[in-house]
């Protein structure tokens, strides 16, 4: 892996890969000419509530992270109508994690509240 | 361009093809003589001697079906025109050959461009093959361009641009760019899924132009993509 290139003005928000100097992602670009089929994207499959997950240009789901105990994902707030990340618990915490019914719910608030960032 | 220079087309085709392939190839060409150290001038020079050779000698009509892209064979090609620059600069001249190509100002400084934004390769090879992959995208990218213009929907192409070649900001949200444009989230999806698929339509032809076959395009861009992750 070579020093990042000086032409690059910063990475893709979609794949991570450097930009050009015309701000394009050349990795997006020519990935999209080995794509088979291109299927026109859902309306959103995944929702909690008032959120909305957000899907990529193919119509998958727009994750920005994930970890032993949940995903994450970019959302939109329909209530505030405004982007946020958004975490959402594993149904099954990792084996050896002791919790309650109540405090699961009482940690799904919390980290509802404290991961619902506003995103731009 | 390959089927044009390997059959008896008319020397007028192959001659028509030649000139679009000096506009589109001509950056990474440039860039890799620059690479070898000549100055903004001589390299521009070459690179234009280095076409008039191709032309003049028939150079493209050697190309081997069998041993792979038009990429390869023109930097083949290349680096055996360098090797004997110094002989080949007394008789190919910017102006002293008998084919003349013009060389358009604006072409030759995003050359340059390029070729500055890309110094930081190593590899001269990589550096040609990394600005080959540019051109040809900006060559997909203008034809779709032009072709969206043609049917007055320029400032559509410009709203969902942002779908294929991604960007530092997250494309906006569908139900965003919809109310922005007065359409419904429903049509503006179809557009966003028609123009990936024109786009992958153009890249795929603007490939297979160099290659001979639709398993090359797909080899094609696997290897500019690899080349891509390495760096």
């Amino acid at each position: 892996m070579g020093k990042p290139l000086a032409s690059a003005v910063g990475v893709c928000s979609m794949c991570g890969k450097p930009l050009n100097a015309k701000g394009d992602c050349l990795a997006c670009l020519l990935r999209t000419g080995l794509e088979k089929t291109i299927v026109e994207p859902k309306p959103a499959v995944l929702a909690f509530g008032d959120f909305e997950v957000e899907q990529h240009a193919d119509g998958s789901c727009w994750e920005l992270g994930h970890g032993a105990i949940g995903v994450t994902y970019l959302a939109v707030d329909k209530m505030l109508r405004r982007r946020v990340a958004l975490k959402v618990i594993a149904r099954r915490l990792p084996y050896g994690t002791r919790m309650s019914l109540s405090s699961s719910s009482l940690v799904l608030r919390r980290m509802l509240l404290t991961a619902i960032t506003r995103w731009n | 361009m390959l089927a044009a220079g390997r059959s008896q087309a008319e020397p007028e085709m192959v001659g028509a093809a030649l000139a679009e392939l000096c506009q589109v190839y001509w950056a990474p060409l440039y860039g890799f003589v620059r690479s070898r150290g000549h100055t903004v001038h001589d390299a521009q020079d070459l690179t234009q001697s280095f076409f008039a050779y191709l032309l003049e000698h028939k150079v493209y009509a050697r190309v081997d079906r069998r041993k792979g892209r038009f990429r390869s064979f023109l930097l083949a090609s290349l680096k055996n025109f360098l090797a004997d620059a110094a002989d080949r600069e007394r008789t190919l001249k910017r102006g002293g050959a008998q084919i003349f190509l013009p060389l358009h100002e604006e072409q030759a400084q995003e050359a340059e461009s390029l070729f500055q934004t890309h110094s930081g390769i190593s590899s001269e090879d990589r550096l040609f093959d990394r600005s080959w992959a540019e051109a040809l995208v900006a060559a997909a990218l203008e034809r779709l361009s032009a072709d969206y213009k043609r049917e007055a929907k320029e400032q559509l192409f410009k709203e969902l641009r942002i779908f294929i070649a991604g960007g530092a900001e997250p494309p906006p949200t569908y139900a965003e760019l919809a109310h922005r444009l007065g359409i419904t989230e429903s049509t503006l999806r179809s557009h966003v899924t028609r123009l990936r698929a024109r786009y992958r339509d153009a890249l795929r032809t603007e490939v297979r132009r160099t290659v001979d076959s639709e398993k090359q395009v797909d080899q094609e861009l696997h290897e500019l993509l690899h080349v891509l992750t390495e760096m």
